[in-house]
């Protein structure tokens, strides 16, 4: 069967900060393996005393951690480096979803092989087709990185790794290697075509910026958002999602001005780090012409861009990391498009 | 921090006795990786070299396997190739 490589999770038909699984985005790079998990075999390998091999069995033994952390495709809102940008928040921000990993630190996993002083990266690979791979410096890996079997109460999706997918909270979805197979610890990154040819961002003077790992700060409205209609002028709940690679979300700003003027809104729910946030603010619709934006701002003070900061600091060959902040225009109609900011 | 050293510390609290998985700062899962199962698994090969089998031959010999198995893709002279790329 042919399947698409990838598709958006409808983040507009959405509530709360929990992705449902079938509807976590998805991108394979070589299709989609099945796995027979029981003689799957997660091999620990390289700069280490002991060279282990994990059955599914074996990693749900060890004390496990259950945590909510966003995935998002470093392409994700790759549309968006032209001024107006992509007509609903499916393509404009669907490349980014939630879930309750489950699964083990690979810090205590790491302790289980033990890692020779000379090692400083992690170089995982998954059993797709392809041998999709990444590499991990090891100071991430021995800090929140999570082996994960689990996803939102029930085993991971085959789409999303099953059995076993690497987890890197806060970074590049295609860091987090699904079908998990291999780690091999290292004494320098494999320098895969993963992380050279793709997902490194080309700057003017003809250099690029590689391992851009950490996906910065973030938010969009969901509710009013490209392609829905207000069916009349009154109160209505201004609703998105805010997340950051680096922590937690702090504050969100709204503006119905197109940026003129920016009130904070409120943060509904948890507020996890890597996570996704939710956020709400009260507003009534006169009716008129208004253009809606949303500004986030995590607790290590860094403030989402707008376009004109991001292609100034970047340049306009790059494709992956575009965080800018998005507008939605209403229309007297009611009708909601996509807007230059 | 690693959940380990939170259970130890734990165990060390309760003190001697109780069985609670202090005898070990390893759980003891998963197996020795056999020489069998290394092979299987495979290998990186890295930008310095490390890595690289055992090799065999001549350029003069290499070459020839490159312009048949490789250059279709990565270019006569492995320069790449934009559209094989993409």
């Amino acid at each position: 069967m042919r399947r698409r490589s990838s598709s958006n999770t409808p983040l507009a038909d959405l509530e709360g900060i929990v992705t449902p699984s079938g509807l976590h985005f998805e991108r394979h790079h070589t299709g989609v393996p099945a796995i027979d998990p029981d003689t799957h075999r997660l091999t620990i390998h390289g700069l280490v005393d002991r060279p282990l091999v994990f059955m599914i069995d074996d990693l749900v033994r060890m004390p496990s951690v259950s945590r909510f952390h966003f995935i998002e495709c470093s392409g994700n809102s790759a549309r968006e480096w032209s001024p107006a940008g992509a007509a609903n928040v499916q393509l404009s921000h669907g490349l980014a979803s939630c879930s309750e990993w489950t699964g083990v630190l690979l810090a205590d996993l790491l302790d289980e092989v033990g890692v020779k002083p000379e090692a400083s990266w992690i170089v995982a690979e998954g059993a797709d087709a392809g041998l999709m791979s990444r590499s991990v410096p090891l100071e991430r890996a021995l800090d929140d990185v999570i082996i994960a079997y689990g996803q939102n109460g029930e085993a991971v999706r085959p789409e999303q790794g099953y059995p076993l997918r690497l987890l890197v909270p806060g970074c590049e979805g295609s860091v987090s290697v699904k079908w998990l197979r291999r780690l091999e610890v290292a004494h320098m990154p494999s320098m895969a075509r993963d992380e050279t040819s793709k997902y490194t961002d080309l700057l003017p003077d003809g250099t690029a910026r590689q391992f851009t790992l950490v996906m910065d700060a973030k938010s969009v409205i969901t509710r009013p958002s490209g392609e829905q209609k207000l069916d009349r002028p009154g109160f209505r709940e201004i609703r998105g999602l805010a997340w950051s690679g680096r922590g937690a979300i702090s504050r969100v700003e709204v503006s119905t001005d197109g940026g003129g003027s920016w009130a904070d809104a409120e943060i509904e729910g948890p507020r996890y780090a890597k996570s996704f946030t939710r956020f709400r603010s009260p507003w009534r619709w006169d009716g008129g012409r208004h253009v809606l934006m949303s500004r986030a701002t995590d607790d290590t003070g860094y403030v989402q861009p707008t376009l004109a900061a991001l292609l100034e600091a970047r340049g306009r060959a790059t494709i992956y990391h575009n965080n800018r902040i998005k507008a939605w225009e209403v229309h007297e109609s009611g009708e909601v498009t996509n807007v230059e900011a | 921090m690693s959940r380990r050293s939170g259970l130890v510390a734990a165990a060390l609290i309760v003190a001697a006795g109780a069985a609670i998985a202090a005898e070990s700062e390893r759980a003891g899962l998963g197996h020795e990786a056999t020489a069998e199962e290394l092979s299987a698994a495979g290998y990186t090969v890295f930008p310095d070299g490390r890595g690289l089998p055992q090799g065999r031959g001549t350029a003069r010999e290499g070459k020839a396997v490159y312009q048949q198995f490789c250059a279709a893709c990565h270019g006569r002279n492995a320069e790449g190739d934009e559209a094989a790329a993409a």
